[in-house]
C-alpha cells in the first residue's frame, strides 16, 4: 500500500525550504526580536517592582519562557489562518475534491508539515540555548521530558488542527473569516499562555481558564519541556487533550458534512 | 458512460445594490435571489464520445462540470457517470476521471511539476512502470520535457498549460472534463493543445466534455456540441447539420472589375433570391438555401465578375443566433 500522505508532508516541507531567504528571516528574525523585546519588556517590569522573582520566574527564566512559548505556539498554529478558508473561498479547494483521497488526511499532513518544521527550528534554538546559557539552571536537558513534550505537542497539534479547522469551515457560509481566525489565534495565545504566563493570571480566572482546552495547546507543552510534569500529571493532562481533540474532530467533520453541502467551487 | 436526468441547481445568491450605501446597507439586512443555474437538464453521452459544451458567461456550462466532476452537489435530478454518483465521491470513481481548468491552476506553485507528478503517481497509485511511460509518452506529445524540473510559477501561460494537461491524463481517466482549455494562449500554443487532445483521444480514446469560446476548439474536436442557454438545454446535436437545421441561407459573395456600373443589378436582381449587398466592387448576397444556384447565375449573367464564392454561414454565428434566440430550438 503507497502511501500518499507521506509524500504530501515532505513535498510541503521542500515547499517550506523552498525560499531560502524567508527560511532564514522566519527562523532568525523572529525568534530574535521576540527575545528582544521579551527582555526589555520583562527587565522594565521586574525592575520598577524592585523584585528579582515574579510568581516564580526570574528574569533569566521570564526570557526562557519567551523564547520558547511563542515558538510552541507557532507549532500549534501550523499553517495558520486561512489554510483552508481560504481555498474554500477562491475555489482551489475544487482540486482536493477531485483527487480519490481524503481531503482532512491531506490538511493535516500539510498542517503536520509545518509544525514539524517548527518543531525542527524550536529544537535547534533550545540547543543553543543549551550551549550558551547552560549555567543559568533554567533548563535541564531531559529525554523523558522531550519525550513527554513531543508526544503533548504531536496531540496539541491535532487538536488545535481540528478546533480551527471547525472556524475555517465557517467560510463555507461566511466566504471571508479571516477576522474569526484572528480573534480565535488570539484567545489561543491569550488563554494558552503564550502572551503572559498562565501563573500571572487571579486563581479564579486560572480555573477558568482550565476549563477551555487552550492550556493544553502552549501551557502543557511548556510544562513539559520545563520537566514540570510528573508522570501522573502527564498522563492525566494527555487525557484531557485527547478528549478536547475527540471533541473537536466530531465538530469539524460535522460542519464539513454541513458545509459542503453549500460549496458552491467559485473560480472556475 | 453519462447519464443527467432531470438536473437542477440552484445557487442562493446574495444581492448588494453599488455604491457605498448599498455596502453598508448589506452589513445589516441583506436580500438574496435564487439562481437557476441549471433547469430540467437531460443529456446522455456514450462511451468514448467527445461532446462541446457552449454557451454565453453563466449559461451553465460550469456548473454542470462541476456536478458531474462531484465538486457540487445538484439541487435535485439524476446524474451517473461510469455507474457512479458523482456527488458521492467515490475513490473508485475519481481515479477514473480527471478535470483540466485552463482558468485554474492545479499544480504546486512553488514545486517543480515533476515533484506534483510524483505525488499524484501515489494519490492514483500508478504503477512505477505506467508512471514513467506517461511521462514519456505524454512529454513528448507536448513536447515539455525540459520544463518539467523548473518551479511551475516560472512557467509560460503556454507550457503551464501543458504541464497541467500531464497531471491530469497521468492515471489515463476515462472521462476528462475540459474547462477552457485554451483559454488566454497564443494561437500557436491554441493550435499544438488541439492537436494533442486529437493524439491523445486517438490513443486512449476517453470520454470527454469540452468547455470553450473558442469555435476553433469545438469545430476541431468536436462532432457533437449541446448548447446551453440559462441553465436550459437548447441544442444538441452534430455540429456538421447545424448548418442544415439552423443556416437558411448561404452567403454569395463576388468581385466585379474595378469600375463596373453597379447600379443597374441592384435594382434588377430579384427579391426571392435573397439579399443584396453592394460594395464597391464587391457584390454580397443573403440568399436562401434553395434558391442559393439562381442568385450565382444571376450574377454570372448580369456581371462580369472576376471571382464568385458561395459559403456557409459561420458555425460561431449560427451558435449565437440559437444563443439569444427566445424560444428553444
Amino acid at each position: 500500500m503507497r502511501n500518499w500522505s507521506w509524500h504530501v508532508f515532505l513535498m510541503e516541507l521542500r515547499t517550506l525550504i523552498a525560499y531560502r531567504s524567508d527560511f532564514w528571516v522566519n527562523f532568525i528574525g523572529q525568534t530574535f526580536f521576540s527575545i528582544l523585546i521579551a527582555y526589555f519588556l520583562w527587565k522594565s517590569i521586574f525592575t520598577s517592582n524592585q523584585v528579582e522573582v515574579m510568581q516564580g520566574f526570574t528574569i533569566q527564566g521570564m526570557v526562557f519562557y519567551y523564547l520558547m512559548a511563542p515558538l510552541i505556539f507557532r507549532i500549534q498554529q501550523g499553517k495558520g489562518i486561512g489554510f483552508i478558508s481560504r481555498e474554500i473561498y477562491d475555489g482551489n479547494l475544487n482540486k482536493y475534491l477531485l483527487y480519490p483521497i481524503n481531503v482532512f488526511r491531506y490538511k493535516i499532513m500539510v498542517y503536520l508539515a509545518h509544525s514539524s518544521f517548527f518543531l525542527v527550528q524550536l529544537f535547534i534554538i533550545l540547543f543553543l540555548y543549551q550551549s550558551f546559557f547552560y549555567n543559568t539552571h533554567i533548563y535541564q536537558f531531559s529525554f523523558v521530558n522531550i519525550l513527554y513534550f513531543i508526544s503533548i505537542v504531536l496531540m496539541a497539534c491535532l487538536t488545535f488542527f481540528y478546533l480551527f479547522s471547525s472556524v475555517e469551515f465557517m467560510a463555507f457560509w461566511h466566504d471571508n473569516i479571516w477576522s474569526l481566525g484572528v480573534i480565535l489565534r488570539f484567545f489561543t495565545s491569550f488563554l494558552g499562555g503564550a502572551l503572559i504566563p498562565l501563573k500571572f493570571f487571579p486563581e479564579w480566572a486560572q480555573t477558568l481558564v482550565s476549563f477551555t482546552p487552550f492550556p493544553y495547546l502552549i501551557d502543557f507543552p511548556m510544562q513539559a519541556l520545563l520537566g514540570n510534569l510528573s508522570f501522573y500529571d502527564f498522563i492525566q493532562k494527555i487525557g484531557i487533550t485527547l478528549l478536547w481533540l475527540l471533541a473537536f474532530r466530531f465538530l469539524a467533520i460535522f460542519v464539513w458534512n454541513r458545509g459542503k453541502f453549500v460549496y458552491t467551487g467559485v473560480g472556475i | 458512460m453519462i447519464k443527467v436526468e432531470n438536473l437542477n441547481k440552484n445557487f442562493r445568491v446574495h444581492k448588494k445594490e453599488p455604491g457605498f450605501w448599498g455596502s453598508a446597507k448589506s452589513l445589516v439586512k441583506r436580500n438574496y435571489i435564487t439562481k437557476n443555474a441549471l433547469q430540467n437538464l437531460d443529456l446522455e453521452i456514450a462511451e468514448g464520445e467527445i461532446i462541446g459544451l457552449i454557451g454565453a458567461n453563466g449559461a451553465g456550462k460550469t456548473t454542470l462540470t462541476k456536478i458531474l466532476s462531484g465538486i457540487i452537489h445538484p439541487s435535485s435530478g439524476n446524474v451517473s457517470v461510469m455507474g457512479f454518483n458523482p456527488w458521492e465521491r467515490h475513490n473508485e470513481y475519481r481515479r477514473q476521471m480527471a478535470v483540466i481548468m485552463g482558468q485554474k491552476a492545479q499544480l504546486w506553485w512553488d514545486l517543480p511539476a515533476m515533484d506534483g507528478f510524483l505525488l499524484l503517481k501515489e494519490i492514483y497509485q500508478i504503477p512505477h512502470r505506467d508512471f514513467y511511460d506517461s511521462i514519456e509518452y505524454l512529454a513528448e506529445c507536448l513536447q515539455i520535457k525540459e520544463q518539467l524540473t523548473i518551479q511551475v510559477r516560472r512557467l509560460s501561460l503556454g507550457e503551464r498549460m501543458k504541464v497541467e494537461f500531464m497531471a491530469a491524463l497521468l492515471h489515463k481517466p476515462k472521462v476528462v472534463f475540459l474547462d477552457e482549455p485554451t483559454i488566454g494562449l497564443d494561437l500557436s500554443a491554441q493550435k499544438a493543445v488541439r492537436q494533442f487532445i486529437k493524439d491523445y483521444r486517438k490513443e486512449y480514446n476517453p470520454t470527454m466534455i469540452l468547455t470553450s469560446h473558442y469555435m476553433d476548439d469545438i469545430e476541431e474536436l468536436c462532432p457533437r456540441i449541446c448548447i446551453l442557454r440559462e441553465g436550459k438545454k437548447v441544442y444538441d446535436g452534430e455540429l456538421s447539420k447545424l448548418h442544415q437545421e439552423y443556416a437558411k441561407n448561404k452567403i454569395i459573395m463576388a468581385h466585379t472589375k474595378n469600375g463596373e456600373d453597379l447600379s443597374s443589378i441592384s435594382t434588377h436582381f430579384p427579391g426571392e433570391l435573397g439579399q443584396l449587398r453592394v460594395f464597391n466592387n464587391k457584390v454580397m448576397v443573403d440568399s436562401p438555401r434553395d434558391k442559393t444556384m439562381e442568385a450565382a447565375k444571376f450574377l454570372l449573367n448580369n456581371c462580369e465578375l472576376m471571382d464568385l464564392t458561395i459559403q456557409e454561414e459561420e458555425v460561431g454565428n449560427i451558435i449565437e443566433k440559437i444563443m439569444q434566440s427566445e424560444s428553444p430550438v
